[in-house]
């Protein structure tokens, strides 16, 4: 009898038909992605990171579990649908919540579980996944910045000897502590601030949107971009690497990428979308005008690309950098806005609606709301998704 | 000219070292043979007529598409509705096995004999050839078409679309010089501007070996091609080979080429010399067991037999005719003739619990001829034809590799043969 070795290749899973993956591994490959930017927020924002993750994805299951009973909706909700969704949140929220401690005279750990039990309500009313054209976790997160905004702004960053496991609140209040400028790791090192844990940090989006959108008044005569840049702005590898205040899934960029060319590498988001919406976003501020000048006689609004002869390539590109760094872009473009029944299921339409969500993202960060503005793009661009797919049909072979 | 690729290397190592040969079955004591046809019972002789190896089984058989032969003396029973191994329903005849008597013989074709298209079609016919299978569809319709109208290229395909069933690479590995030789008699007999053989790239240099020798010498073109699942369909490979769109169900001589399989090609190449059609290569993938066996088949032979013969349990087994993905389901008393020749042994499965669409695209990313599954499945389920008509639907080669990646096991191949009426 004449026989092969027959390799082993279709004969996996129960079916013989079927691939074996399933929508369950499709969810959890999306969380393990979320492990790396998750695990640089806890690196960098200690165990209040963890408390606040435990605390919204605790809260959400809870509410899920009650909220599954409630009509043909809850019947759609699915709890692994729900514990993705709360470790998004989890990642687009600060550290700092985690206290009971008043910040601003308020006290921050009731946003938590109200986010946890917000998140789960939204879902039930969306639907379950791929049933929804707005993101459950970017409506979530809208609302409460909406209702929280101060408490909302990340402020702290553990030093760097003081990973893991130092308390994000042990800051020395601002003005108390000299600190020489410069990177993260070399602040961290300085032997005036070793009797904290974190270093109290601006977040760079806010001191960039109040020069973008003309509110800052310069402390001198007049302010330009450089000066901007130069003074104000903090070294670009504490955004790319880590050491800036920010949500805890926005504390490194490397790490953003890392999960999201994972989840490229595993087929579960189009390639399309994070690369046109970088290029879209990045067109656009260059193009955008800003203001170049401010000074009390007024602000000189200019558009980067075609720059006055002050103006140089090399600031412009770094004026760029910091905009796409500073804001949650990065993580809008690999963890939300490839969510299934958000983006559209034709490549043209995926190819407009990123280059839509780049340049919204970039009016809505320069002029409005740069701590969140991807995230309301992305809210606005998934009004497109249903046109799109309707008018965008794939030419068929025959 | 043969085009091999600059390395083979890597690939290798998925192909044995040597083409196995093929294993023949001894004909069972009773066959079932397929008579063709259509709705009306074709003029079967008599039951009890005594029949030898290569005598025709019909009185007439003007309105068929080839003159169904006796693979074996034996003497005819009653006319009955059979399942072939495609999965449809055609007249058949029992045959009783009686091994004494002497085999039919037709003197060969002479060599240089060029003859008209049409006395081949007649003489391929009373041999009984007769390929109708998923990637080498109705050969005798085919030539009949190219009797009307010249082809512009003949393609002979060696693809195989599981690589734990290389049957056609099998076959032209052992017979390169027959299947050669019938690759260019069709080009010269349909006035074809090239005959062509489409291999696997990156092969086994010794399943390729004598093809492409015997193709050199025989003026035929060997083209490799990448194999990726389904490029052995019609509709792909001809756009693959010919740039041209070929609307699925369609005989690829509406497009100007003659498609067939190395099977039927060694049909062919056994007419000339005057054989009939009387067994037929088969592959059997045993899931159960994870082994793959090349056969040589009696026509007519019923898959229980088969299975029988070859030693493969038949208690709660799945039976899947031609590509797995295909979904072709099989009973026992189906059987193997000018139908699919790969069969499928499954062990029994979970009932399919699907859940809902989640809107992934997967189905349609995954859809070589951009068809749109999921929308063709709330077409079926309003009810929708234009719905269905503008997803696609006329594009499906039904081969199953949406419902095979979709993430919510939802039933996507069967919602498309719903609503294309299959």
């Amino acid at each position: 009898m004449s026989q092969l070795e027959a390799p082993a290749t279709a004969a996996a899973g129960k079916s013989q038909l079927h691939s074996g993956i399933e929508v369950g591994t499709f969810v959890s490959l999306q969380m393990l992605a979320a492990v790396f930017p998750l695990a640089a927020g806890f690196a960098l924002f200690g165990w209040r990171a963890l408390g606040t993750t435990v605390c919204v994805v605790a809260s959400t299951l809870a509410a899920a579990l009650l909220w599954r009973n409630i009509g043909w909706r809850g019947r759609q909700m699915r709890l692994w649908h729900c514990l993705w969704m709360a470790i998004l949140v989890s990642l687009m929220l600060p550290a700092h919540l985690f206290s009971t401690k008043p910040i601003d005279g308020v006290v921050p750990w009731p946003i938590l579980p109200a986010a946890g039990i917000m998140l789960a309500m939204v879902i039930w009313l969306l639907g379950g996944l791929g049933g929804h054209r707005i993101h459950p976790a970017v409506a979530t997160v809208l609302i409460l910045f909406a209702l929280f905004e101060q408490t909302l702004t990340p402020r702290y960053v553990l030093r760097l000897d003081r990973l893991f496991w130092g308390d994000l609140l042990k800051a020395a209040a601002p003005g108390s502590v000299v600190l020489q400028r410069g990177a993260w790791v070399v602040v961290s090192k300085q032997p005036a601030g070793s009797a904290f844990d974190a270093l109290a940090v601006v977040p760079a989006a806010d001191k960039l949107l109040a020069y973008t959108s003309a509110q800052k008044r310069p402390d001198r005569a007049s302010q330009t971009l450089q000066m901007l840049i130069r003074d104000d702005m903090p070294p670009l590898e504490d955004l790319v690497i880590a050491g800036q205040s920010s949500p805890i899934g926005n504390g490194s960029a490397i790490m953003i990428i890392v999960g999201g060319l994972f989840l490229l590498y595993r087929g579960l988001i189009d390639f399309r979308l994070p690369v046109l919406t970088l290029a879209a976003a990045v067109v656009a501020i260059l193009v955008l005008p800003i203001p170049v000048v401010i000074a009390d006689s007024g602000t000189h609004w200019h558009w980067l690309a075609f720059r006055e002869h002050y103006l140089g390539w090399p600031t412009a590109i770094t004026f760029m950098n910091y905009e796409i760094l500073a804001s949650p872009l990065l993580l809008t473009i690999f963890f939300l806005s490839n969510a299934p029944g958000l983006r559209p299921i034709t490549r043209r339409g995926r190819a407009i609606f990123a280059v839509v969500l780049g340049m919204v993202s970039a009016v809505m960060q320069l002029y409005f709301f740069a701590p969140v503005g991807p995230y309301v793009a992305l809210l606005l661009a998934s009004l497109l998704t249903p046109m799109l797919d309707r008018t965008l049909r794939p030419r068929t072979l025959v | 000219m043969s085009s091999a690729p600059e390395s083979t290397i890597q690939h290798t190592a998925l192909w044995p070292q040597q083409p196995p040969a093929l294993t023949t079955i001894d004909p069972p004591g009773r066959l079932v043979v397929p008579l063709g046809g259509g709705m009306e019972e074709p003029h079967a002789k008599p039951p009890g007529t005594a029949v030898r190896a290569g005598e025709a089984l019909v009185r007439r058989s003007d309105e068929l598409s080839h003159t169904p032969v006796a693979p074996i003396s034996g003497t005819l029973g009653a006319v009955v509705q059979v399942m072939l191994s495609n999965g449809k329903r055609a007249w058949a005849v029992e045959l009783a096995a009686d091994k004494g008597a002497a085999e039919v013989s037709i003197p060969p074709a002479a060599n240089g004999d060029r003859g008209d298209l049409v006395a081949w079609i007649e003489r391929l016919r009373s041999l009984g050839v007769c390929a109708n299978r998923h990637c080498s569809p109705d050969l005798i319709g085919q030539l009949n078409m190219a009797v009307s109208r010249p082809m512009e290229m003949v393609v002979c395909t060696v693809l195989d679309s599981d690589a734990g069933l290389r049957l056609n690479a099998a076959v032209a590995a052992h017979h390169a010089q027959r299947i050669c030789a019938a690759v260019a008699l069709l080009g010269r007999l349909t006035r074809a501007r090239t005959a062509q053989v489409c291999v696997e790239a990156y092969a086994g240099p010794q399943w390729v070996k004598s093809l492409r020798t015997a193709a050199d010498a025989a003026d035929v073109r060997v083209i490799d091609l990448a194999n990726d699942y389904p490029q052995s369909d019609p509709t792909l490979m001809i756009y693959s080979v010919a740039d041209r769109r070929l609307r699925p169900g369609a005989l690829p001589g509406s497009q100007g080429v003659l498609l067939l399989d190395a099977v039927a090609a060694l049909a062919v190449g056994e007419a000339m010399l005057g054989r009939p059609h009387l067994s037929t290569p088969a592959a059997i993938h045993d899931h159960v067991d994870q082994r793959s066996l090349l056969l040589s088949v009696p026509v007519g032979m019923r898959l229980d037999d088969l299975l029988s013969a070859v030693g493969i349990g038949r208690q709660g087994v799945i039976l899947r005719g031609g590509d797995l993905l295909r979904d072709i389901r099989l009973s026992g008393e189906a059987v193997i003739a000018g139908g699919e020749l790969t069969l499928h042994v499954s062990p029994p499965e979970l009932p399919n619990n699907p859940q809902p669409c989640i809107r992934c695209a997967w189905c349609m990313e995954t859809c070589p001829t951009r068809v749109q599954p999921a929308v063709v499945l709330e077409a079926a389920q309003r009810g929708d034809h234009a719905m269905a008509q503008a997803a696609g639907i006329h594009a499906c080669i039904d081969c199953g590799l949406c419902s095979h990646v979709c993430p919510s096991r939802l039933p996507l191949l069967g919602a498309l043969r719903m609503m294309r009426g299959n």
